[in-house]
């Protein structure tokens, strides 16, 4: 009958109808393939969730002629729910079909049986696990009064709770605390999937699949470990009152924005600051405090780098874009003062620095602007920036620091000017190796930074060299061969891409030329021993390539021969006192420093 | 420094450049008369370095028997003449030289060969 009703195309009645014979002698009505809620197959091997009724197995009758069922097979692998074997992608879809408008709850036998299944496509549909977790009712609770209170809920909507998850994971239920509101999933889920847990699933290729352990199962269906962003898809009105991030960007904005346009709220989120900002214990407040922070920096890249701003935007014959300002979870956030600055007083963030080398080197011992508990590590995620927290200064910061310190607005300390010199050289490391004076150093330009450092309001320049202020065109840079007869930057490899954007020069033939001809203006002295032996090493490495008159001025280049300086040549050099001695009485024999004199010797 | 002593245009005396006079056979017969002396003066050296400087000892470029037998010359005319192309020619008296290649030592007088004797000997 149901080859005729195929055959003759009134395929109707088999959707309403039950008029699909089963195994078990059951009637059932097929089913549209998008929203079936079960799987009709000729085979089934899977025993899992059995008592779900998720499989139907038709009747054996519907196999016997081999030209019907080609014909009823084509007809039901088009149109219906059927699959020739059940396969554990098509059961889940199955029964998050069946279960996601109303969730059901399920047993930990069953928890069981399903998460092999789940393992088995994990990391094919993650979008499968998320409408799993919808579909799934879980033991949970919530705190209310300070009490735990057990409840149902589905693992989506939940958050993870300490027993499941550990260190770094959890730091949001160490923030949480005991907020209202909140659902946590019951920690004895932690037991139940050890308790079932096997290493590898068997895929349906026969490979094998790690399978996920209980918190990766969790998160995979919707299970949180960080506070849920609620995206607002309608325009919203601007909040009132405005939170002062908003405020501040509006107010840079030339059109005035009416409405927000995709903004992002965090009902969760403002529960537990709430309630951060209620206990009454500093210790309490400070260690939540900093586990907020944690949390979210933890996850930031996940949930919530891609929504700390939103449009802006305001009707005029149609809506229009007014400009980006922060969306109002993060402006709420920073505003709220639910960290604590070094001398325990609740702070907004926004009003707080991150205490990293560069923060304290501009700001000193500033126990009133550093947050407690936050350092360096804190500083690598957006996290403190979209709070508006001073995490690493700009460069104009820098700058700003280094001339007060020159001009004697501030007391002069080396070792924070050093600081403040690792800091900019640490932005200048960024660069690629080729840059022009528009490259952006941070918010200031190469072209900048080198103006600010090449003048100043006396005519001296930023870099502090041998306890005298100097600018970048009087200061060298590498191994210091003059010996104080030039000013050289300190010899410090992380400083080096700041002396290379500043544009300091290494020694080059004409200064070593100058050198030699400074010295021999008046006789040698044994302090110019090391200038020599180090700038005619200099020179020995530069004479490669010379231009003819860089020859011509090594041909004329005075030599301390016979106790004068000598420019004419010939000149010798002979490795023994002795022998000079004497021919120095009748020729111009170069003494030069005894290091050279057993060098040239000896090559 | 070859680039540089090149550059600079600054010729070097080598030893080839240097010429001894007074190395006569009369001087190597007498420089021969003081073999034992200067063998004992190489053996204390050498038994020296090897108690007390155990690298300085290795590093002799020349080993030590080597050195025990170099020929010796002692001449009281002993001198060394500098002769460069274009330029005159150049005299100095020295009291001792060495050339290394080969290894031959010349001395003024036999003050100079050595006076360190082995402490047994003394």
């Amino acid at each position: 009958m149901l080859s005729a009703a195929i055959s003759t195309s009134a395929t109707e009645p088999i959707f309403s109808f039950p008029c699909l014979m089963l195994a078990s002698r059951m009637r059932v009505p097929a089913q549209h393939p998008a929203n079936k809620t079960a799987l009709l197959v000729r085979n089934n091997d899977l025993k899992a969730l059995s008592h779900f009724n998720l499989i139907h197995n038709l009747h054996p009758a519907y196999f016997r002629n081999r030209e019907t069922w080609q014909t009823l097979e084509q007809f039901f692998l088009a149109h219906t729910n059927y699959a020739p074997e059940a396969k554990p992608y098509d059961v889940l879809t199955v029964f998050v079909n069946r279960y996601m408008p109303v969730p059901v709850k399920l047993s930990d036998k069953e928890l069981l049986e399903i998460k092999p299944l789940y393992d088995n496509v994990a990391g094919d549909a993650p979008e499968l696990g998320q409408k799993l977790g919808q579909s799934i009712l879980v033991d949970a609770y919530q705190w209310r009064r300070g009490t735990k209170i057990r409840c149902d809920a589905t693992i989506a909507d939940c958050y993870l709770s300490h027993g499941i998850v550990q260190d770094r994971a959890s730091q949001w239920v160490v923030a949480a605390g005991k907020t209202p509101g909140l659902t946590w999933i019951s920690s004895c889920y932690r037991r139940v999937f050890r308790s079932g847990k096997s290493k590898h699933t068997e895929r349906e290729d026969n490979s094998l699949r790690k399978a996920l352990g209980p918190r990766k199962f969790l998160r995979a269906l919707g299970a949180e470990i960080a506070p849920r962003l609620v995206r607002l898809s309608e325009k919203q009105s601007l909040p009132y009152p405005l939170f002062v991030l908003q405020q501040d960007a509006i107010n840079k904005l030339q059109q005035k924005p009416t409405h927000l346009e995709g903004d992002s709220i965090s009902p969760d989120l403002q529960a537990v600051v709430d309630n951060i900002c209620r206990a009454r214990k500093k210790a309490e407040r400070k260690e939540r405090g900093i586990a907020l922070f944690e949390a979210i920096s933890y996850s930031w890249d996940r949930l919530y780098s891609d929504a700390v701003s939103c449009s802006s935007v305001y009707y005029h014959r149609r809506w229009k874009p007014a400009g980006k300002i922060p969306s109002s979870w993060i402006a709420g956030l920073a505003q709220q003062p639910w960290l604590m600055n070094l001398k325990n007083e609740p702070k907004a963030p926004k009003a707080l620095a991150i205490r990293t080398s560069a923060t304290q080197a501009i700001y000193g011992d500033a126990p009133k602007l550093f947050a407690i508990g936050l350092g360096n590590e804190h500083s690598s995620t957006g996290f403190p920036a979209a709070l508006k927290m001073e995490t690493n200064p700009r460069a104009s910061s820098i700058v700003e620091q280094i001339l007060r310190m020159r001009d004697g607005l501030d007391d002069f300390d080396s070792m924070r000017l050093r600081q403040l010199y690792l800091s900019l050289a640490d932005m200048a490391q960024r660069l690629k190796s080729h840059f022009n004076s528009d490259t952006p150093v941070d918010d200031l330009t190469v072209g900048r930074l080198r103006t600010y450092f090449g003048e100043g309001s006396r005519g001296k320049g930023l870099l502090h060299v041998n306890g005298d202020w100097a600018t970048p065109e009087k200061v060298f840079w590498g191994r210091n061969v003059f010996h104080g007869r030039r000013l050289f930057a300190p010899t410090v490899k992380k400083l080096e891409p700041l002396w290379r954007v500043l544009g300091l020069q290494q020694p080059d033939f004409t200064e070593c030329i100058k050198v030699l001809y400074e010295i021999a203006k008046r006789p040698l002295e044994s302090t110019d021993e090391a200038v020599l032996i180090d700038t005619y090493r200099l020179l020995n490495t530069l004479t490669g390539n010379l231009a003819k008159s860089g020859k011509r001025q090594l041909r004329e280049l005075p030599l301390w021969c016979n106790s004068r300086w000598v420019k004419s040549r010939p000149v010798f050099i002979v490795n023994d006192d002795h022998i000079q001695k004497c021919l120095a009485q009748v020729m111009p024999v170069w003494t030069p420093p005894l290091l050279l004199r057993i060098n040239a010797q000896a090559s | 420094m070859p680039k540089l002593l090149e550059s600079l245009k600054v010729k070097v005396i080598e030893y080839s450049d240097l010429r001894i006079s007074g190395a006569d056979a009369l001087a190597e017969r007498v420089g021969e008369g003081e073999r034992l002396c200067f063998m004992r003066a190489v053996a204390a050296l050498q038994e020296y370095f090897a108690r007390n400087d155990e690298q300085l000892y290795k590093s002799i470029q020349v080993n030590w028997e080597r050195l025990k037998q170099a020929p010796i010359f002692i001449s009281e005319h002993l001198s060394v003449e500098v002769a460069i192309p274009g330029l005159e020619h150049v005299h100095s008296d020295i009291r001792a030289h060495v050339v290394t290649s080969p290894l031959t030592f010349y001395f003024k007088c036999h003050a100079d060969v050595g006076e360190k004797m082995p402490v047994a000997e003394r």
